[in-house]
């Protein structure tokens, strides 16, 4: 039993890391970038790289030393000179059949180059530069890096210098943006020749070569920390805390009223099965499952909240508040259980065990409520388990609805204003516990059916 | 003796679907049922045409065409179109002319932009069926290539494969969707990819069960005896003898479709700027409110008869593709 | 001994139907047969002749719908089963007439342990008994070793044969009239078999229960049976006296079927099966409904189906030429 469930716990794991690979990849490389998503296009670069640095975006993906940084706006001049648009003595070359587009920077010229904001502190960086440079000329970088001499800051003036070339020619030329980089002032001199530049990047050294976007992402969900909502400042597992009751009180009602009538009814079905009652049950679960469940909460709140009355339209204050949602979701979810279950009575009703007990001498009844019933509970009590992760992170339609303050609604919030931190910890989370659900069932299928044993 | 084997799985294949087919045809609800989804059919291709139509003429179609005179127009078979002003002479047949007109100018009404709400319903049909189309093109295939692979290799391709549904199962369906559409950005594509990429795990684990199940049928054997490849034998052979599961599934995937994508455009997640029925039930939902109810009707009423209609077909056509998974019976 | 008091249970023009009732299957098609007190009475047929039916329909165990009780009687001490209410018929099932079928791991509930499901029977007709002590004597008379143990064990814990000497002893548990062993044995292994009809041999004369035995294999009966009734298309084509059914068939399918029963002693005559399946239900022939696959067919079986001929009494076949064979 023990080994049992603790090999089962190392068969979870590989899903638990699938899981957290999918929201990784959904999340960090499908999504381009969260915080344009997050915070749209009209912030300054400067917010996007906080945000970015808060959650680790900034890092290259899995593996890696080198990483973007939005100090620089990378540019190819493919359509135009980018960030060095509004810079005198530039201009560009567009795509040509003979050349590619480029900018060319006039000579006898020193450029401040266009950071969108100062580098950060105390790291590395390097540029990464392909262009043409006639031997006529000679271009470099220069930067003044402040060095503090007790209370004396004086400026020492650094220069990388670009080495001629009469080809296209990539090059890396790394730099260090010092103690306090607001004072850096980073510039290029071009003289004797123009400078032509092909494309031009800035990226930040990592830490080290683990400093990854993936290593980042997972030490945050081992220290439990599911990261902070942009929106409401707020860390969302604290969020999250906050959200489960409310949600409980919605889906648990629903769950188990559904289940009791769901169950009844069938048990109904096939005590009376190929009757008229049977066919008519039947044609109603199908005409149920059928109105989509958008139609219930909106048709469910216009008549019995507003029109007739009978319940309060919105809010989370007494219990009366849930009565409605509840209703709604129990009957919206009626016809599928029922379907289901009424399937799952009347294939035991066929077992041969069945006629055995008929053949004792025991009533319909009896067969049904003792003998059917009991072997019907194994998928019943899967079905449970299996709910149980849904139970938590409740129902988006209705708490939103609603506004019922639980994870549903939090969910539709979080997808109305992209807070992507808030959707990756709910998908997390409910996979979690589904997965441990899983586990669950397989151990209470042990304890409801006696062929199953745990090996 | 390759064609003879061939031969004979074609016939039994054909006997099957024969049988199915004969079996269906007199569930007279079925019948009912395919005719409502062939009618729908029509009125999707019909609102392709008017669609494809206007975007080659660059003319805005009618049912993007606002009015706000005619705002809120209630449907036209409650205005009593044949009615007659009083005093004025008219005769029964030109009574019957303008009456007739006047039902077929908006006959279920207009929006709050004055938008016609019939032909709307018909562009939402045409978008309920590209998601039920496009999704079904992306599920299906890859469900039955997984479910084929673990089924017929087994071993690691097999524990690849489960571990790749198992870890999707286990994602929150809807969350799920509503995340890849949100990071795929907003429109239709983000829909189909939504719905397409999530759906296909059901019938990738139906299929790799009865896979494994015919894995070992002597016909399969005989395959190899025979010396034919893996590839063949899974798709010539296999595949036809559990394709009932892809039309079971496809059958009840559809309307299934057809609901998420009603309900990520009632969340602006899904379509834009056309009419899909989720944008006519989150526009008429506030209405409603105030009385008008035509639009919000109009919308379930499409959305209703559709998923019953496949609904029930579906659960018809399962009945009489595999009598061994009959109900009741 | 063909008297009227040694008749325990009567069936009379039994029809049993299946399905639609406008086009049905008739799965039995006006039997009459009757049950002697004490006496092991065989029916034997091919699969698909009705036989299981037949048995099932003693108790009305045929499950409505889809089956159809078409017409016929069946009586019990003379009460019409067919037209029993719902309470007599329980108080009936288990305690007078009880059953034993055909797979024993299919058959008992899985999810219940072997002493519960034995004391129910008790439970159900003899209240008021010391259940427990009651299932391990009854477990004990049907050889199972260890009965006070294997009370609590789950009926997967135990093989085939002991399976099916539990639903033995479940059928036993209110010492019933007549039992109905419904292919006991075509579930089990070949060495089970034997033992488990030596079991059940042994107790219909310790007992003295009458026994209705249903198989395929003429080879079952022949030293068990005293009377067999041979089942072909829902109908009784031949009914008598053991020896004289086994010895003299006056119908050319009992001779079918003991020719295709192999024997160890002798090497006289090769073992035979008979030509061509049972006929389809939906689609019976005319006439006699064995003449498709009878060797001794002529133009009068095609046209006209046979009646019950009494051989001698007691000895009935239904063949137009009983005679000759």
């Amino acid at each position: 039993m023990f080994n049992y469930v603790f090999r089962r716990i190392l068969q979870m794991i590989p899903t638990v890391f699938g899981v957290i690979l999918i929201t990784f990849v959904l999340f960090n490389v499908v999504g381009g970038s969260p915080a344009l998503m997050t915070l749209g296009r009209h912030v300054s670069p400067q917010m996007l790289e906080e945000f970015d640095e808060i959650r680790g975006f900034n890092k290259p993906l899995i593996l890696g030393l080198w990483a973007e940084t939005r100090t620089y706006e990378v540019s190819d001049f493919k359509r135009n000179a980018g960030p060095w648009r509004e810079v005198d003595g530039v201009t560009h070359h567009p795509d040509t059949d003979r050349d590619h587009s480029h900018i060319i920077l006039a000579p006898d010229m020193e450029y401040a180059i266009p950071l969108a904001f100062p580098p950060r502190a105390g790291t590395s960086f390097r540029w990464t530069l392909e262009y043409r440079l006639s031997s006529d000329g000679s271009a470099s970088f220069i930067y003044d890096k402040p060095e503090s001499e007790e209370n004396d800051i004086s400026f020492k003036k650094r220069r990388i210098d670009i080495p001629y070339s009469d080809r296209w020619r990539k090059i890396t030329l790394p730099f260090n943006a010092g103690e306090q980089p607001d004072e850096l002032n980073m510039r290029l001199t071009v003289e004797g020749a123009p400078i032509e530049i092909m494309a031009m990047e800035l990226e930040r050294r990592a830490d080290h070569i683990l400093d990854s976007q993936f290593v980042f992402f997972i030490r945050q969900l081992a220290r439990m920390d599911l990261g902070t909502s942009h929106v409401t400042n707020q860390p969302v597992t604290r969020m999250i805390r906050e959200g489960i009751g409310p949600s409980l009180k919605l889906t648990v009602p629903i769950f188990f009223v559904g289940l009791f009538m769901a169950i009844s009814l069938s048990l109904i079905c096939a005590f009376y099965r190929n009757s008229m009652m049977d066919r008519m049950f039947i044609v109603l679960a199908v005409a149920l499952m059928s109105i989509n469940y958008l139609v219930w909460i909106v048709v469910g709140q216009y008549l019995l909240a507003y029109q007739l009355g009978w319940f309060p339209v919105w809010g989370f204050e007494t219990i009366t508040y849930l009565a409605l949602p509840i209703i709604i979701g129990v009957i919206s979810g009626l016809g599928t259980d029922l379907r289901f279950y009424r399937t799952v009575m009347l294939d035991e009703m066929y077992k041969e065990y069945v006629r055995t007990a008929f053949a004792k001498g025991m009533g319909r009844g009896g067969v049904l409520f003792k003998h059917v019933l009991k072997n019907a509970m194994i998928t019943v009590i899967t079905n449970i388990i299996i709910a149980i992760p849904f139970l938590y992170t409740g129902s988006l339609l209705l708490e939103s609805f609603f506004g019922i303050p639980g994870l549903g609604y939090m969910g539709i919030e979080a997808i109305n204003s992209s807070d992507v931190d808030v959707i990756r910890a709910i998908v997390l989370i409910g996979a979690v516990l589904y997965v441990a659900a899983n586990l669950l069932t397989d151990i209470c299928y042990a304890w409801v059916d006696p062929r199953v044993q745990l090996k | 003796m390759t064609t003879h084997a061939i031969h004979r799985d074609k016939q039994t294949g054909k006997s099957l679907w024969a049988d199915a087919w004969s079996r269906l045809r007199h569930n007279r609800l079925a019948m009912f049922c395919l005719l409502v989804v062939i009618l729908y059919t029509g009125v999707a291709m019909y609102g392709e045409i008017v669609y494809r139509w206007h975007q080659w003429h660059d003319v805005t179609p009618p049912y993007q065409r606002t009015n706000m005179e005619l705002q809120y127009l209630p449907p036209s078979f409650l205005l009593s179109p044949f009615a007659v002003d009083d005093g004025e002479e008219v005769s029964s047949l030109k009574q019957a002319v303008t009456g007739i007109s006047n039902l077929m100018r908006h006959p279920l009404g207009t929006d709050g932009l004055g938008r016609d709400v019939f032909q709307r319903m018909i562009q939402g049909t045409r978008i309920a069926y590209m998601v039920g189309i496009v999704t079904s093109l992306i599920a299906l295939p890859i469900g039955v290539v997984l479910g084929c692979m673990a089924g017929y290799f087994g071993r690691r391709v097999d524990d690849f494969i489960v571990w790749i549904y198992t870890t999707f199962a286990s994602i929150p369906g809807l969350l799920f969707i509503l995340a890849i559409a949100m990071v795929v950005g907003q429109g239709l594509l983000g829909v189909y990819l939504g719905i397409g990429l999530t759906m296909w795990v059901g019938l990738c684990r139906l299929i790799r069960g009865e896979v494994i199940k015919h894995k070992e049928r002597p016909y399969v054997t005989a395959a190899h005896a025979l010396g034919l490849g893996h590839f063949r034998i899974i798709f010539r052979h296999i595949l036809p003898n559990v394709f009932h599961v892809v039309i079971v599934s496809f059958t009840l995937f559809f309307p299934a479709a057809i609901s998420t994508e009603v309900f990520l455009s009632f969340l602006g997640i899904g379509v834009e700027g056309e009419p899909s029925w989720g944008i006519m039930i989150s526009n008429a939902r506030l209405r409603l409110w105030h009385g008008i109810w035509w639009e919000m009707a109009a919308a379930t009423t499409a959305l209703f008869f559709i998923v019953l209609a496949f609904n029930l077909l579906g659960d018809a056509i399962r009945d009489a593709l595999d009598p061994r998974l009959r109900t009741g019976k | 001994m063909e008297t009227k008091e040694n008749i325990l249970l009567e069936v009379k023009d039994l029809r049993v139907h299946f399905g639609d009732e406008h086009d049905p299957v008739r799965a039995v098609d006006g039997i009459s047969f009757s049950i002697h007190k004490g006496e092991t009475s065989a029916l034997v047929g091919e699969s698909g002749c009705g036989k299981s039916v037949t048995a099932m329909a003693l108790a009305r165990l045929v499950p409505q719908p889809p089956g159809i009780y078409a017409g016929g009687e069946i009586y019990y001490y003379g009460n019409d089963v067919l037209k029993m209410s719902a309470r007599r018929l329980r108080q009936m099932r288990g305690n007078d007439i009880s059953y034993v079928f055909q797979d024993p791991s299919a058959s008992l509930n899985p999810v219940f342990r072997i002493g519960y499901q034995i004391g129910e029977v008790l439970h159900l007709h003899r209240r008021g008994l010391n259940i427990r002590n009651e299932s391990i004597e009854l477990m004990r008379l049907v050889g199972i070793p260890d009965p006070a143990n294997r009370l609590d064990s789950y009926p997967h814990e135990l093989s085939g044969g002991m399976q099916q000497r539990v639903m033995i002893a479940m059928a036993l548990a209110c010492r019933p009239k007549l039992l109905v062993a419904d292919e006991p044995t075509t579930a089990l292994d070949v060495t089970i078999q034997a033992q488990i009809l030596e079991l059940l041999a042994s107790l219909q004369q310790r007992l003295g229960m009458a026994v209705l035995l249903i198989t395929h294999n003429l080879g079952l009966v022949a030293g068990m049976a005293h009377r067999i009734h041979v089942m072909y298309s829902g109908r009784i084509v031949e009914s008598g006296f053991a020896e004289d059914v086994l010895l003299h068939p006056r119908h050319p399918y009992t001779r079918g079927l003991l020719n295709a029963v192999p024997r160890l002693n002798g090497v006289e005559g090769r073992l035979e099966g008979i030509e061509g399946n049972v006929p389809n239900p939906r689609d019976m022939p005319s006439g006699c409904k064995f003449h498709p696959r009878c060797p001794y067919r002529r133009e009068v079986c095609i046209e006209r189906e046979p009646a019950d001929e009494e051989v001698r009494e007691g000895w009935l076949s239904r063949c137009h030429f009983w005679r000759e064979l």
